[in-house]
């Protein structure tokens, strides 16, 4: 549940489907900020409401699979366990020579 | 525009679907049989799934005062007497076994003195729990040890592979269909035997605390050929798991200060609720009354901004909490939770808590050698019923898997062994199933795939959960159909052929519908209260009607649900209620 009273937060994500597209591209979605939720609920969030499309892995949700690694301005990280920020927000795959498709690597 | 997809042939003796710990232990087995066996998983493997969840224990009679018959009884009056007594014994009896085992494969359980510690839980006569260091990562040793062994081995894994329809061909199992995520590529998997080691179904409910990837697949694929499945109607849950932050979500170990430190449960407007439920016990209640009345209070609108209720200590003074805390939590960290890191001070506030759905106790209905009624097919792990009947043991689901996972693997070779004819596919339901997946590439627009999962998760969560009735289970059940309806025209916003999760997701949520309605239409048939099933139309358990167990079956009409009474092959409700009676009298 995401708390539409707060401000919004510019995630720019990185975008790459080699069998599509030939280099990779940034796409920017406003999500509500929330203190309490993390990278990978506003993934979701992005997911849900602007575009199915977005691919990144992720299992456990709890902080116990690693599988969600992402890069987070810069810095990897659990999406899982990484609160949002209330700044804009980048999000890369953490080996961008080893992308599957978007956010998910091999 | 017309697809037309290509498949690929793959062939081997044994394929097993599912790659944690039932799958793997079933995969070994097989291959120290001399035969060849290949492994499928949707994700990665030892980076997905429940296995690598499991936080607390792995249950095994070692203890000198214990025996697999102390076990055998706990389990069954856990299981409220409707278990499969033949496999709750095997279970037992082998249960330290698939400890050894799974400690030579390399998880390291904590020894003292050569003689592993043990944990105490709930519901077990004797300290049985086995664990790893540091407290809470026991699952994920296990599948780091278990993903060691299987490199070590050479065990094909073909990973990123989604297993999605079981073939058959003249009554018997003789593969699986499957899709390469990575390509979009259809294999067909030619296999003398087929293991079914998917797990549990838990991801069809809204708030769970299982792996994306639980959404029962292979409950749904063994119903669609014709399987027999059992107490699906037992679905277990926590009573408390953290619910914010949201990157806390799922932790169990803070919820133990309801009984450890007097918390406090306390709803939205500050009531301190539970006593409308339970007048004598209150916050003390046991977990299933903790859970129906959290949930009640959340689904009257009495909840929090989450969801769910308060905990609360803070009402205590600090020098309570500082040395409670001292002895047995240090630093505030419960079992891998950093509270204060997390920045919550359980000192000034309080922290969300709600139900969530944990554990699914039916499945597939097997035999002592995991057999199902569809000759070559397999049933291993939490996608099998029968073991734990109406609720498990906490801690008995590990052992579970390498038990009936060794077993699956062991039966399955000795079949693939003694099997004299060949095996054909039968490429007209080979071409059906491909055909499904054209019409979602071919579909321009329709509904979202993540929409309609999401209300199909709401729906189960709010009528078929910790409480039902014949009227929350009717509509649930008109629910799924009108949603099953809504996903013949789902469409597939990317048509890419590269790692389409949204197809992933498609292709589950097509086998979750069936399983939602196993679940619903056996709490429909079940007009009693039993273990982790509560119909507030029947809240008491019926022992003159309902020994029995609900086995669904597929048939030419539709879903076909059965009563069966229990058969008390080992001991009978009284024998095992009687003795536990003497325990408490000379306690």
């Amino acid at each position: 549940m995401m708390n539409t009273k707060t401000k919004n937060v510019k995630i720019k994500v990185f975008r790459f489907d080699p069998s599509v597209d030939q280099k990779p591209y940034y796409d920017e979605f406003n999500v509500p900020y929330d203190k309490d939720e993390t990278i990978l609920a506003a993934l979701h969030y992005i997911r849900e409401n602007f575009d199915s499309s977005l691919t990144y892995r992720y299992s456990c949700e709890t902080g116990c699979c690693s599988i969600c690694s992402v890069r987070i301005n810069g810095k990897a990280g659990l999406a899982c366990k990484v609160k949002m920020l209330e700044e804009d927000i980048v999000l890369e795959p953490v080996k961008k020579d080893k992308v599957l498709r978007d956010l998910a690597m091999l | 525009m017309s697809v037309k997809m290509s498949y690929k042939i793959i062939e081997t003796d044994i394929v097993v679907v599912g790659s944690e710990a039932a799958g793997a232990r079933a995969a070994f087995e097989a291959q120290d049989q001399g035969i060849d066996v290949l492994v499928i998983t949707k994700s990665k493997m030892a980076k997905s799934a429940v296995t690598l969840m499991a936080v607390a224990t792995c249950t095994a009679p070692f203890n000198e005062k214990d025996s697999p018959e102390i076990l055998l009884k706990d389990t069954i009056k856990g299981g409220s007497y409707i278990n499969d007594q033949k496999l709750a014994k095997i279970f037992s009896e082998e249960a330290c076994q698939a400890v050894l085992d799974y400690d030579k494969y390399g998880t390291n359980f904590v020894k003292k003195q050569d003689k592993y510690v043990q944990f105490q839980m709930p519901g077990h006569t004797y300290p049985r729990g086995c664990l790893t260091e540091p407290i809470g990562t026991t699952g994920r040793k296990m599948v780091r040890a278990l993903h060691h062994e299987a490199n070590k081995r050479k065990i094909k894994i073909l990973e990123d592979t989604l297993v999605f329809s079981i073939l058959i061909n003249n009554g018997r199992a003789v593969g699986v269909l499957a899709i390469d995520l990575q390509k979009t590529e259809v294999l067909v998997i030619k296999a003398k035997a087929t293991i079914l080691a998917t797990g549990g179904g838990m991801r069809v409910y809204e708030k769970n605390c299982a792996a994306r990837e639980a959404t029962g697949d292979g409950l749904a694929m063994a119903y669609r050929v014709g399987v027999n499945l059992r107490d699906m109607e037992f679905v277990q849950f926590f009573p408390t798991v953290m619910i914010s932050p949201k990157n806390l979500f799922g932790q169990q170990g803070p919820a133990r200060l309801r009984y450890e430190l007097n918390a406090q449960l306390i709803n939205f407007y500050g009531e301190r609720f539970m006593y409308r439920y339970d007048p004598l016990r209150g916050d003390k209640s046991t977990r299933d009354v903790v859970a129906r009345g959290i949930y009640t209070e959340v689904k009257e609108g009495r909840g929090t901004e989450y969801g769910g209720v308060y905990m609360d200590v803070s009402y205590l003074p600090d020098k309570v909490i500082n040395t409670f805390i001292d002895r047995h939590y240090p630093r505030f960290n419960f079992g891998g939770v950093d509270l204060l890191k997390e920045g919550i001070d359980i000192r000034k506030e309080p922290f969300e808590v709600t139900p969530a759905v944990h554990f699914f106790m039916g499945g597939i209905v097997i035999n002592e050698k995991t057999t199902t009624n569809i000759e070559g097919l397999y049933a291993c792990g939490e996608v099998a019923g029968g073991v734990h009947g109406a609720n498990r043991l906490g801690g008995s689901a590990l052992p579970e898997m390498g038990v009936f996972g060794k077993r699956a693997g062991k039966f399955a070779a000795e079949y693939v062994k003694d099997l004299k004819d060949t095996i054909e596919i039968n490429i007209k339901q080979v071409n059906k199933e491909i055909e499904r997946i054209e019409r979602l590439f071919e579909r321009p627009e329709g509904p979202n795939v993540y929409d309609i999962l999401k209300k199909l998760q709401h729906v189960m969560w709010q009528g078929a959960f910790v409480i039902r009735s014949a009227q929350s289970l009717n509509s649930v059940l008109s629910e799924i159909e009108c949603l099953r309806q809504e996903y013949q025209n789902v469409a597939l916003k990317s048509k890419s052929k590269n790692f389409n999760l949204e197809l992933k997701t498609a292709l589950e949520l097509e086998l979750m519908f069936d399983v939602t309605e196993m679940i619903v239409r056996a709490a429909l048939l079940r007009t009693e209260s039993r273990g982790s099933h509560y119909r507030e139309d029947y809240p008491e358990k019926n022992d003159q009607k309902w020994l029995q167990n609900i086995i669904i079956s597929r048939k030419a009409e539709g879903m076909q649900l059965n009563k069966q009474p229990v058969e008390f092959t080992i001991f009978k409700p009284e024998e095992v209620n009687d003795e536990y009676k003497n325990k408490k009298r000379k306690n």
